[in-house]
């Protein structure tokens, strides 16, 4: 694997005119990544990133990340949660009615009706436990997946990795990454603009 | 990973409390006595309760700032022990809290006095002297109890068994005599967990008894007072100097500090509270003690930070800091419900009358007779929606936890239904189904209340406000929430 990440050609393989991804710019230190964050962030670029070896304080507010919605996500789920548990427990100890089907036939609907120690089929209290751990499960499952499929993930490749200058992202180097599919993204001027926030290189990233 | 300047503390936050606070402490001490006299005089009343009265109205506020000051000394152990970083600029309240231990040992002399009263007035156990074992004529254990009542409606119906609370309630024709039965069992249930003839009791009384409860409440205290004052003192010496050294020291001794408070808290929860019925039992009582005393001294800190804000005080505490607290806030508001609800339903679920007997004289279960309806059903319902379901959808925003206007409303609201907790669980040992209007115990609130807020501003006054030689300190002021 090492050899074929070394070779920086491998992208070129295809006979297709490549399209292109984006732009990378590369900074030396923090106080130059956070100035061109805020400079971006101001010229109403809202596809791009900051690629950084470790967290920076204040750069979410730098790059202008607004609060995500996953919370509500993981609220819907939870409720949702509650009810299904609900509705189980319920449906599956405490159910006694019948539903009218086709003339002169009923359909039985009936829980189990356990009786267990003489408390009544209907019992909250022993429900309860059921009813949390749906509701946690649901969550959980609003969480993860919400996350994962709000950041696009699992990706099996990025573009970015074929740049042989991008790889210091994990070392020294700070990056900016303005992708082709934001609004206000012109080959020409972006690069332009990007070299003059004091960019030590600027690189054309192709998908 | 420091590539921002770390920041340093404001000459305001070096302010120690002046006059000012002294009078306002020396007030809230004379104010408290005076209140206590007042809760003694008007438990004298007639109709009032006299000292039997008192004796369980003091208990209701002693346990709850005992809480208090046992949560400070808990943030104090645990941050130490996961060496917390964000903590270091609003430590100094609970180091302070936590100092004040000395006071609350004092505080309990009263309840000592009344174990060695020897009339059992206010704890049941402590009757007689040291003849609880064996020779008191016992009752029968429970279990033949029960099967001796329900073995009487032979007919009850067994498709019916389980749509009801009762079995083979009003299905028979002897109806009325097996509700007599059981009225005359839970009579005599009700008797023997406030005398001392229940089977349990001479089994407990090896480790239910004056002498022993006395020496265990020593070492609790001396452990409590010693670790608080231990902390305090040398989170002050390290502004002069040795503060790595000095932190090392605090961080090793809060391994086996967090032991002992874990194990102290716990049997001074049996103690103070559960054998005040000492027939009843239950494994998980020492948790929901502990948890209330955190969520209490958390609202405090919280509660204490914005007073000293509002005068110019510590105004490097940001809503960094209040964000946190908020974030305890809310952790120990479900936690209790977590650990309430486990507690109720495992003695729902279990049944042994031992234990059922204890919520139903607080209302949660069937009253025998009179189902689920009495004065103390409504304050245990306050309880559950007023301090889980409530708080908990209130506190559940982020913004709710950085807003300093809401934190404190929630702050005063928990304290409220930390002192409602107090009270549900101790009164209704003096009286059920009837709920006393509290008066005495509100009488006692002020003057606990007073005397431990004021010893504790005095103990404030002697030191600064911030723990200014922690070298964890610039970490704490530069600390951020990313979420």
């Amino acid at each position: 694997m090492a050899q074929v990440l070394d070779s920086p050609d491998i992208s070129t393989a295809s006979d297709a005119p490549a399209k292109l991804h984006g732009i990378i710019a590369e900074f030396e230190t923090v106080n130059d990544i956070m100035r061109a964050a805020k400079k971006t962030r101001d010229e109403g670029f809202k596809r791009w990133d900051v690629h950084s070896p470790f967290p920076i304080h204040g750069i979410d507010a730098a790059i202008g990340i607004r609060p995500t919605i996953l919370p509500w996500i993981v609220l819907a789920c939870g409720l949702t949660g509650t009810m299904v548990g609900l509705m189980l427990v319920l449906g599956t100890m405490a159910t006694d009615f019948d539903v009218p089907g086709l003339p002169g036939a009923v359909a039985p609907i009936r829980g189990y009706k356990f009786l267990i120690s003489g408390k009544p089929f209907n019992s909250l209290p022993a429900f309860i436990p059921v009813i949390f751990e749906t509701t946690i499960l649901l969550s959980a499952f609003g969480a993860v997946f919400g996350m994962l499929i709000m950041n696009r993930l699992p990706k099996l490749a990025n573009p970015l990795l074929k740049s042989v200058n991008f790889r210091r992202s994990t070392a020294d180097r700070f990056f900016i990454e303005v992708e082709a599919r934001d609004r206000r993204f012109d080959k020409d001027k972006t690069a332009e603009f990007l070299k003059g926030l004091g960019a030590v290189s600027v690189e054309l990233i192709e998908d | 990973m420091a590539h921002h300047h770390e920041p340093v503390l404001k000459d305001d936050d070096k302010r120690r409390l002046g006059a000012g606070a002294r009078s306002f402490g020396l007030t809230a001490i004379v104010v408290g006595i005076i209140a206590l006299l007042a809760a003694v005089g008007v438990s004298q009343l007639k109709g009032v309760g006299g000292w039997e009265r008192f004796g369980y109205a003091y208990v209701v506020n002693y346990s709850f700032f005992l809480s208090i000051t046992l949560g400070g000394l808990f943030m104090v152990l645990i941050t130490h022990l996961f060496r917390a970083g964000w903590v270091v600029a609003v430590r100094r309240i609970a180091e302070v809290i936590a100092a004040n231990m000395p006071v609350m040992a004092v505080l309990f002399v009263p309840i000592l006095l009344y174990v060695f009263m020897g009339n059992g007035m206010l704890y049941p156990w402590a009757q007689g002297d040291g003849d609880t074992g064996a020779g008191h004529a016992l009752v029968q254990p429970y279990d033949a109890q029960i099967v001796t009542v329900s073995a009487e409606p032979a007919s009850h119906d067994e498709a019916q068994a389980g749509e009801g609370h009762i079995p083979g309630h009003g299905t028979t024709a002897d109806a009325g005599q097996v509700s007599e039965a059981k009225d005359a069992f839970f009579a005599k249930r009700r008797e023997a967990h406030a005398s001392l003839e229940h089977i349990l009791i001479p089994i407990k009384s090896a480790y239910l008894n004056p002498g022993f409860f006395t020496g265990r409440w020593v070492f609790y205290l001396l452990v409590w007072s010693g670790l608080g004052w231990y902390y305090l003192k040398n989170s002050v010496a390290q502004e002069s100097g040795n503060s790595v050294k000095l932190t090392r020291r605090l961080e090793k001794l809060s391994a086996p500090g967090t032991l002992l408070f874990a194990l102290t808290i716990t049997f001074a929860g049996f103690d103070l509270l559960m054998s005040l019925d000492p027939v009843w039992f239950s494994t998980m009582w020492g948790v929901y003690y502990f948890i209330g005393s955190m969520m209490s001294v958390v609202a405090t800190m919280i509660l204490a930070l914005l007073a000293l804000q509002r005068f110019g005080y510590l105004p490097s505490v940001s809503v960094e800091h209040y964000h946190d607290l908020g974030k305890l806030l809310f952790m120990t508001v479900f936690f209790w419900g977590y650990i309430a609800f486990s507690q109720f339903m495992l003695i729902w679920y279990a049944n042994l009358a031992e234990e059922t007997y204890w919520f139903e004289k607080r209302g949660v279960t069937t009253q025998e007779g009179n189902p689920f309806i009495s004065g103390w059903t409504c304050v245990s319902l306050v309880l559950l929606f007023g301090h889980l379901f409530i708080p908990f959808l209130g506190l559940l925003s982020r913004w709710i936890k950085r807003s300093r206007k809401c934190l404190a409303f929630w702050a005063v609201w928990l304290l409220v239904m930390h002192w409602i907790d107090q009270w549900w669980v101790v009164m209704p040992n003096y009286s059920s189904p009837s709920v006393p209007l509290p008066t005495v115990e509100i009488l006692c609130l002020v003057g606990l209340g007073g005397v431990a807020v004021g010893t504790t501003v005095l103990r404030a006054t002697r030191q600064g406000l911030i723990a200014a030689g922690d070298p964890r300190l610039g970490t704490s002021l530069g600390h951020v929430n990313p979420y």
